[in-house]
C-alpha cells in the first residue's frame, strides 16, 4: 500500500511514473508546500499556483536525491527557491537572497506519513519556536521567509549587522537543540 | 590555519548552513569536512532544522480541489517529457489571467515542444546540461528574458479551434501551435495578426494539415512584444490589404 510506504519508496514509485505516489506525496506534503508558498507570496492565488507548480515539476522533472537528505528539506528548499524566482520576476525592488539549502550527504528518515504527523510536527515547530529569544526568532524569520539579507534586517530592526549575524545563528542552534529528537534519527 | 574550538566550529557550520560565511570561509569548512567527515552529520541536522522552519506555519490549506487539478495535469500527457523549457511569465497582469485551462493547454503546447524537440531552441540545449531546478531556474532567468505563452481560442466561426503561440524574443522567433482550424478553399488562407493602440499588424501566413493543424515557426515582429492581442483570421490568398476577413481565433496577451 503506497500510502503506508516511505517516501524514498513513494519517491521510487514517482520516478517510474506512477500518478498515485504523485497523489501521496501531494497528501503528505501539499500543505506545508501550500503554506510556504502563501507566506512567501503572501497571495492566495499565486500560492496555488506555485504548489502546482512545484508539484507538476516533481513529476516531470524528479531530482530529489534521497542520500541527500530528507524529502522534507529537499521540497522545501524547492519550493522556497521557486518562490524568490517567483519574486524577482515580478517585484524587482524585492531582493531575495537565495543561499540556503545546500544539500549534503545523510541519511535521514522523517517522514510526514499523514496529516496527524505533519500537525503534531507542526505544534512541535511552533511551540520550539515559541521558546526562541524574540530576537532571535524575528531574525530568522525574516531571513528565511522574508529573505532578507543582514544589512536589511539590520536596518529594519535598527541594531548592528554583528548582532543579526549572532541572533540568526543562535537561533538555529537553538531549534535544533530543541528539537532534537526531530531533526536526528 | 588556526585551529578553533568546538564551539567556534559548530558556529561557523550554523553560518555555512545559513548561507552567512564569505567564499574564504565556505571554502574552509569544505576543506573540514574532508578532513573530519563527521561534520557532515553536523551540517545535516541543521540542514534539516531550517526545513522544519516551514512547519511552523499557521494553519492554512490550499483548496480542496487543487490535489485533483494537480493529478489531472500530470496525466495530461502519456507522452514522457525530458526536463524541458519551462514557460517564465514575466507580468503580473500575465500571472494573474492564469486559471486552469490556460495552464492545462499550456502545459499540452509545451509537452508538444518538448515532443517535437525544434533543435533550434537553443535554451533547450542549455537545460540539457543542467542538473538541478535552482541552477535551471537561474540560467532561464539570465538568458531569456522573456518568454510569454499565449492561449488562442476559438471564436464563434470555429469553435473547436484552440491552440497557443510561445514567444520567445531570445530566439527571435515564435512558435504556433494550432488545432482545429476549419479546412480552407484554395482561395483563401490563415493568417495571424498582432493587435497594438488598435492597430492590426500582419505575423504571417500559413494553411493547416489535413487534421485542422498548424504548427509552424514565424519570424518575432517586435511588435508583438508590445501588442495586447493575437488574431487568426481567414482571408483571401489572392495579394491585397489584409485585415478584413473572418476572424477565427483570439488570444489575450
Amino acid at each position: 500500500m503506497l500510502s503506508q510506504q516511505t517516501d524514498t519508496e513513494v519517491y521510487a514509485a514517482l520516478k517510474e511514473g506512477n500518478s498515485q505516489a504523485l497523489a501521496v506525496l501531494y497528501d503528505r506534503y501539499g500543505e506545508v508546500v501550500y503554506r510556504l508558498c502563501l507566506r512567501m507570496l503572501t497571495n492566495a492565488q499565486e500560492a496555488e499556483d506555485l504548489t502546482q507548480e512545484v508539484f507538476l515539476n516533481l513529476w516531470r522533472n524528479p531530482t530529489y536525491n534521497p542520500h541527500r537528505g530528507s524529502f522534507l528539506a529537499f521540497f522545501s528548499t524547492l519550493t522556497r527557491s521557486r518562490a524568490i524566482d517567483r519574486h524577482r520576476r515580478s517585484q524587482a525592488q524585492w531582493r531575495m537572497q537565495e543561499r540556503w539549502g545546500r544539500n549534503q550527504t545523510s541519511e535521514d528518515r522523517r517522514d510526514l506519513m499523514d496529516k496527524l504527523a505533519l500537525n503534531e510536527m507542526s505544534d512541535r515547530v511552533r511551540q520550539a519556536i515559541a521558546e526562541l529569544p524574540e530576537k532571535q526568532k524575528t531574525v530568522l524569520e525574516m531571513a528565511y521567509f522574508d529573505g532578507l539579507s543582514q544589512s536589511e534586517i539590520s536596518a529594519g530592526l535598527q541594531i548592528p549587522l554583528g548582532s543579526v549575524k549572532t541572533h540568526k545563528r543562535n537561533a538555529l542552534l537553538k531549534l535544533r537543540k530543541i528539537l532534537n529528537n526531530l531533526v536526528e534519527e | 590555519m588556526t585551529m578553533i574550538n568546538p564551539e567556534q566550529t559548530q558556529e561557523l557550520l550554523a553560518d555555512y548552513v545559513l548561507g552567512e560565511v564569505t567564499p574564504a570561509q565556505a571554502e574552509a569548512v569544505q576543506q573540514m569536512l574532508l578532513d573530519q567527515p563527521e561534520l557532515q552529520a553536523e551540517i545535516n541536522s541543521l540542514q534539516e532544522t531550517l526545513a522544519l522552519l516551514a512547519l511552523s506555519l499557521p494553519d492554512s490549506s490550499p483548496p480542496a480541489d487543487l490535489k485533483e487539478r494537480i493529478l489531472q495535469l500530470a496525466e495530461t500527457k502519456t507522452i514522457p517529457v525530458s526536463p524541458q523549457i519551462v514557460p517564465i511569465w514575466r507580468s503580473e497582469k500575465f500571472i494573474a489571467q492564469l486559471n486552469l485551462k490556460t495552464l492545462a493547454i499550456g502545459a499540452v503546447a509545451l509537452s508538444i515542444i518538448g515532443v517535437l524537440g525544434f533543435s533550434n531552441y537553443r535554451l533547450q540545449q542549455r537545460i540539457a546540461v543542467l542538473e538541478n531546478q535552482n541552477n535551471l531556474a537561474k540560467i532561464i532567468d539570465q538568458s531569456s528574458g522573456y518568454n510569454h505563452l499565449v492561449n488562442l481560442h476559438g471564436t464563434d466561426n470555429a469553435p473547436q479551434a484552440n491552440g497557443a503561440v510561445v514567444v520567445m524574443p531570445k530566439n527571435e522567433q515564435v512558435t504556433m501551435m494550432l488545432y482545429n482550424l476549419p479546412p480552407l478553399s484554395e482561395e483563401q488562407i490563415y493568417h495571424l495578426w498582432a493587435i497594438r493602440n488598435g492597430e492590426k499588424i500582419d505575423c504571417g501566413q500559413f494553411r493547416p494539415d489535413a487534421q485542422g493543424r498548424v504548427i509552424k515557426e514565424l519570424p518575432l515582429e517586435d511588435v508583438m512584444m508590445t501588442s495586447t492581442q493575437l488574431l487568426v483570421t481567414i482571408e483571401s490568398s489572392q495579394p491585397s490589404f489584409g485585415g478584413t476577413g473572418t476572424t477565427v481565433m483570439v488570444g489575450q496577451i
